[in-house]
């Protein structure tokens, strides 16, 4: 049960770093160009971009480590916090508009990650199994 | 082809690609974290992938809308843990799920 928990504090800590580099990428995926030498080349001033892609990376050594310490299937879901997270960052930083159904499919979403975070006290079967796999850690 | 399909497609595409990366990190993260770690080689290789389309489907799609294709990768995820990993997927995460994946869709309406 511990390390589950561990596995949906560090999936957060994870969501709200990888939606901030979204932001980020978005605005560099306007300079983005690819197809020419000197496209290629201006890569290396699309501060955005770079930026973006570093917090991206950080954000999967991170998950790596939520990754380690929950399941797969309680951990990754946990990451749909990031709409919650993307659409107020977009809505302050690229002026996009947050509508009646984005408010209510947010709401949705995070009653979802609710259910998800809390399914680990969802019967003693599933405690039984975790445990099951806790031991199995340890003794590697 | 009209961008929005375009930006979908592209989008499709990075999250197949996405699931199998995320699929891999599980894997490689109950192994040490080093360079010689297979499954987070092969992980790191399917996102670099996944990212390149990701990022032209960024080019042609408003980022939120992106998000209306992308929530088929939380069912995705959820069937590889359940059948590659035999992860127990009871009725609190099927509930979890399906807010999820329905409210991605509601927002986008």
């Amino acid at each position: 049960m511990e390390d589950n928990t561990k596995g949906i504090v560090l999936a957060l800590i994870t969501t709200a770093i990888v939606s901030i580099a979204q932001i980020l990428l978005k605005l560099g995926s306007e300079k983005f160009n690819i197809t020419s030498v000197q496209g290629i080349l201006s890569q290396f001033t699309n501060y955005h971009l770079i930026i973006g892609g570093f917090l991206y990376v950080g954000g999967a050594v991170l998950l790596i480590m939520a990754f380690r310490y929950g399941e797969l299937s309680v951990v990754y879901p946990i990451m749909a916090s990031s709409y919650i997270f993307v659409t107020l960052l977009s809505a302050k930083y690229l002026g996009e508009i947050i509508t009646g159904p984005k408010v209510a499919g947010l709401i949705m979403i995070f009653i979802g990650v609710l259910f998800i975070g809390n399914s680990g006290k969802a019967g003693e079967k599933f405690v039984k199994t975790n445990q099951k796999k806790l031991s199995t850690k340890g003794d590697q | 082809m009209d961008p929005m399909y375009k930006g979908l497609f592209f989008i499709l595409i990075a999250s197949i690609i996405g699931a199998f990366a995320t699929l891999n990190f599980k894997k490689g993260s109950a192994e040490k974290i080093s360079i010689y770690n297979k499954h987070l080689i092969k992980a790191v290789s399917l996102s670099v992938f996944s990212f390149t389309f990701y990022i032209y489907a960024l080019q042609t799609a408003p980022l939120t809308f992106i998000y209306l294709t992308a929530s088929i990768s939380y069912i995705w995820t959820i069937l590889l843990a359940k059948y590659a990993l035999g992860e127990d997927i009871n009725q609190f995460k099927k509930v979890g799920i399906f807010l999820i994946v329905f409210g991605i869709i509601v927002m986008n309406l």
